[in-house]
């Protein structure tokens, strides 16, 4: 039961409530309306001349005056309309620069001054500002300009309206008099204190930004939305009131609700926002976003319809981007449609895991040609589609036709990107590689040229001409009549020889020219200070020199035995001579001529080794100086006996103690990263990136000081690579857990979302 | 050693510069000279070097590409405080015309030499 005094107590607090509501309602509708008297305020003002003013002074906002100068006072004008422009938009740029031209006599040096001063009032340099103003003639615009601007960080101004020291009607020149008052308040008039605090609301204190806070403050009832209707029709209030008093504000919370949106659950309340507000400049219609957004709704159709919208009218018509960023942007939006469909199956649905048939090999090539296209010094379209191609190439069971065909078409990717990033080094070795093991030694001859006749860190553009007479000597091996010019070649090829590199095939390739002639004996009757002490590296040497010398099948069988011999006794090989093999393996990995037998037999042999050392770690441990071991290891981690697709197989006698940062040591595990087919886990060697490309400042040796920064460079790429990959799996997770939530009993009817005031 | 690219793992352009993602270049540029006069070439060079690669990247187009792409389809919605405290240090800018009439005179303001008899000027 309530009695009557609780009654009344009830009564007076509900007449209280309403009390407290209707004076918060007033304060609103007083800020509102004190907001748009500032906007109707600022909206007002604009520049007009006074009786008498200088021509100089008009020219600078008024057209027919500016066109009446002439000579060097127009120029100054133009280039102080320019500054004023480019100070306005707080970008500074040649026309402020520019500035330095007006001489202290020219009738512009004032506007000079009021550009100096300006650039420190934004500043916040004040005291500097008022400095440079101190020596502005009264008379002139620029100085009104620059006391309205000091006036307006007056707290005061008020009071100043009323005479400076709060007296009504003390005259203007009575305050001048006292000398210790602010010349600028001294000096000023009514007009001016209308100005400064129009400055003062708009710049200094900012309403805009006052009021901003309030959108922060509004709750959403549900607990995953981003945002709900109270939050639009708040942002259509305020972008209504602030727009032009502080537009950049507004445009930042607009794209931020869109955002919030996007990342919210709804669809119409992301419709709603992408319709309402303005998107960044180089969308502002959010169709992009509409794109990005419908597509991971997996709403394919919807979302390709916004982006041919967007690349066909909404792009090419956009002024406000240029248009290397318009060309920029569409062919990023092409390397990522590559990317995503070249991406592997959706891992949350397992339907697609199964049934996918893989990527749409021509969208994947269309993608990235139209990448290539809008802009053709995309290097990470390049290198798009280059992976591409060395995906399909590293299928094993491709046809022989198949393959050339695929390894033409990545040379002509190759081509095409030289031709507008001509500095890329390795893609120009690459190509070179291709055209002469395809015998187009003319179309090489001018990319061999261009590097000899360019100053590069990497060895083996260096080695080209070596490379190439090499090359052709093996091609001219092809034929027993060319022979003698295979012999030539290689005396050419063996003047220039790399210091980097060991000789010790050469005169193994010079055997292969005999045998390939006729000579059964060739190898046997090698002198014997041009062999090498061990065994299986001379196997090894000879067949690869024998294949690369076409020597006839039947006469590669006894070599070939010889290498099979060796694998069935490899328990009994010695590991110096398995390391001598190794740094053949490694120089011709380093020179790229390895023979077609090779990937028959080397793994086997490096596995090997692999046991070897773990059986004895110190044989490496204890010799990381040695050039022998340096090559073995970097040799070991090249061909996958320190990695799997997935994982990593450092040995931890490789890892522990002080040897973990050794050139050698960093350079093996940098390089089995790499290796490895995902990238997962790369970040945790990005110490040994950086250790690494510390390490190459100390190497003599050419080659590695490049390797090291080359290793270094491809581990941050794999790092990259992982974070953007790491993102899509974190979007799929969350997107799963969406769609978990998704399962539950609430019903999406509009009736039950409007009663959950989910949408208005 | 290799000059630290702008875009490398550890160091991103817009965020050495101070500035935004969206920024544009007249922006990136005024920020670039600012930075230059704090860090000059001869007193402080790897911070120059570091500013100079970071001022390259924030002016290839594609790295804004990619900038803007990201910014089209984020992975978390923005705070509101975090866009309220970035414009909080950028004030707004105002035109040239409004900048400009703060030098206007009141409109019945004669000078000295038109009319003595209804001089306003405060001087």
């Amino acid at each position: 039961m309530v009695d009557k005094a609780q009654k009344l107590a009830q009564k007076a607090r509900k007449k209280e409530e309403k009390r407290r509501k209707e004076r918060a309602r007033e304060k609103k509708r007083q800020v509102k309306s004190t907001q748009n008297r500032l906007e109707v305020r600022i909206a007002k003002q604009s520049t007009i001349a006074w009786l008498g003013e200088p021509p100089e002074d008009r020219a600078v906002f008024d057209d027919a005056a500016f066109e009446a100068l002439q000579g060097e006072v127009a120029e100054h004008v133009a280039c102080v309309r320019q500054a004023l422009a480019e100070v306005c938009q707080r970008a500074p740029g040649q026309a402020v620069e520019g500035l330095v031209a007006i001489s202290r006599r020219s009738p512009m040096a004032e506007w000079r001054l009021l550009l100096r001063g300006l650039l420190s009032w934004q500043a916040g340099e004040l005291a500097e500002a008022s400095e440079a103003w101190s020596r502005l003639d009264r008379q002139r615009r620029p100085w009104r300009i620059a006391a309205s601007l000091v006036l307006a960080h007056h707290d005061d101004l008020t009071d100043l309206r009323h005479g400076g020291s709060g007296t009504a009607n003390e005259s203007v020149e009575s305050v001048a008099a006292s000398s210790d008052v602010d010349p600028w308040v001294a000096n000023c008039d009514d007009q001016l204190l209308v100005h400064a605090k129009l400055v003062r609301q708009s710049q200094i204190q900012r309403v805009a930004l006052r009021n901003a806070g309030g959108i922060a403050k509004i709750k959403t009832d549900v607990t995953d939305a981003t945002i709900c209707p109270d939050h639009i029709n708040w942002m259509r209030d305020f972008t209504k009131q602030h727009q032009s008093i502080d537009p950049e504000l507004v445009q930042s919370l607009n794209e931020a609700i869109v955002m919030r949106a996007f990342c919210g659950p709804y669809i119409d309340i992301f419709e709603q926002c992408a319709k309402s507000f303005r998107g960044p400049r180089h969308d502002r219609s959010n169709t992009l976003s509409k794109f990005f957004y419908y597509r991971e709704g997996d709403n394919e159709q919807k979302a390709h319809q916004h982006l041919s919208h967007y690349l066909k009218i909404e792009l090419p018509r956009n002024a406000e981007v240029s248009d290397s960023l318009r060309g920029a942007i569409i062919s990023q939006i092409y390397c990522n449609l590559a990317a995503a469909e070249l991406s592997p199956p959706d891992t949350k649905n397992m339907f697609s895991m199964f049934f996918d048939g893989g990527p749409d090999e021509d969208l994947v090539e269309e993608y990235f040609n139209k990448a290539i296209d809008a802009y053709p010094a995309n290097r990470s379209a390049y290198e798009g589609f280059q992976a591409w191609y060395r995906q399909l190439l590293a299928d094993d069971d491709l046809l022989k036709d198949s393959r050339r065909a695929i390894e033409s078409e990545l040379a002509s990717v190759l081509s095409r990107r030289l031709q507008n990033l001509p500095d890329d080094i390795d893609v120009r070795l690459e190509l070179v590689d291709y055209l002469l093991e395809n015998d187009r030694s003319e179309e090489a001859q001018g990319h061999i040229e261009w590097l000899s006749g360019t100053r590069r860190d990497n060895p083996l553009a260096d080695a080209m001409l070596w490379k190439w007479n090499l090359q052709e000597a093996m091609r001219y091996g092809r034929r027993k009549a060319w022979l003698s010019l295979a012999s030539s070649h290689l005396d050419t090829a063996q003047t220039i020889w790399p210091q980097w590199l060991s000789s010790d095939w050469l005169p193994y390739l010079r055997a292969a020219v005999l045998l390939r002639g006729g000579d059964k004996d060739a190898f046997d009757t090698m002198p014997s200070d041009q062999r090498v002490a061990s065994e299986v590296a001379e196997a090894c040497m000879k067949l690869g020199a024998a294949q690369r010398m076409s020597v006839p099948a039947a006469n590669l069988k006894t070599l070939r035995n010889e290498v099979d011999d060796h694998l069935v006794n490899i328990k009994g090989i010695a590991a110096e001579d398995l390391m001598s093999l190794a740094t053949f393996f490694w120089g011709l990995h380093r020179s790229r001529f390895k023979y077609p037998a090779y990937r028959m037999h080397a793994r086997k042999f490096l596995d090997q080794l692999r046991k070897m050392f773990d059986r004895s770690p110190k044989m490496v441990t204890e010799h990381l100086d040695e050039p022998a071991v340096r090559s073995t290891l970097l040799i070991m981690a090249n061909e996958g006996c320190f990695h799997e697709p997935y994982n990593l197989t450092l040995p931890k006698w490789l890892l522990s103690g002080d040897r973990r940062q050794h050139p050698t040591v960093l350079a093996t595990v940098v390089t089995a990263v790499i290796g490895m087919r995902q990238p997962w886990g790369a970040d945790e060697y990005w110490r040994d990136g950086e250790a690494l490309r510390k390490a190459s400042q100390s190497m003599s040796d050419p080659f590695y000081r490049h390797l090291y920064n080359d290793l270094a460079d491809r581990l941050e790429n794999k790092i990259r690579e992982q974070r953007s990959g790491m993102r899509q799996i974190l979007r799929n997770m969350r997107d799963a857990e969406d769609d978990d939530e998704d399962d539950d009993d609430t019903c999406d009817c509009p009736d039950c979302r409007r009663r959950r005031g989910e949408i208005t | 050693m290799k000059a630290p690219a702008a875009d490398s793992i550890d160091i991103d352009p817009f965020d050495f510069l101070g500035l935004p993602e969206d920024a544009g270049m007249e922006v990136v540029r005024s920020r670039y000279l600012e930075l230059v006069k704090k860090f000059p070439p001869d007193r402080e060079p790897d911070k120059f070097r570091q500013l100079q690669a970071a001022y390259e990247a924030a002016r290839d187009p594609l790295v804004l590409a990619r900038r803007l792409l990201r910014l089209s389809s984020p992975d978390e919605p923005p705070s509101w405080q975090s866009v309220i405290d970035r414009q909080a240090n950028q004030p707004p800018n105002m035109t040239v015309d409004f900048l400009l009439s703060l030098g206007n005179r009141p409109s019945d303001y004669r000078p000295a030499g038109a009319n003595a008899g209804n001089d306003t000027n405060d001087e």
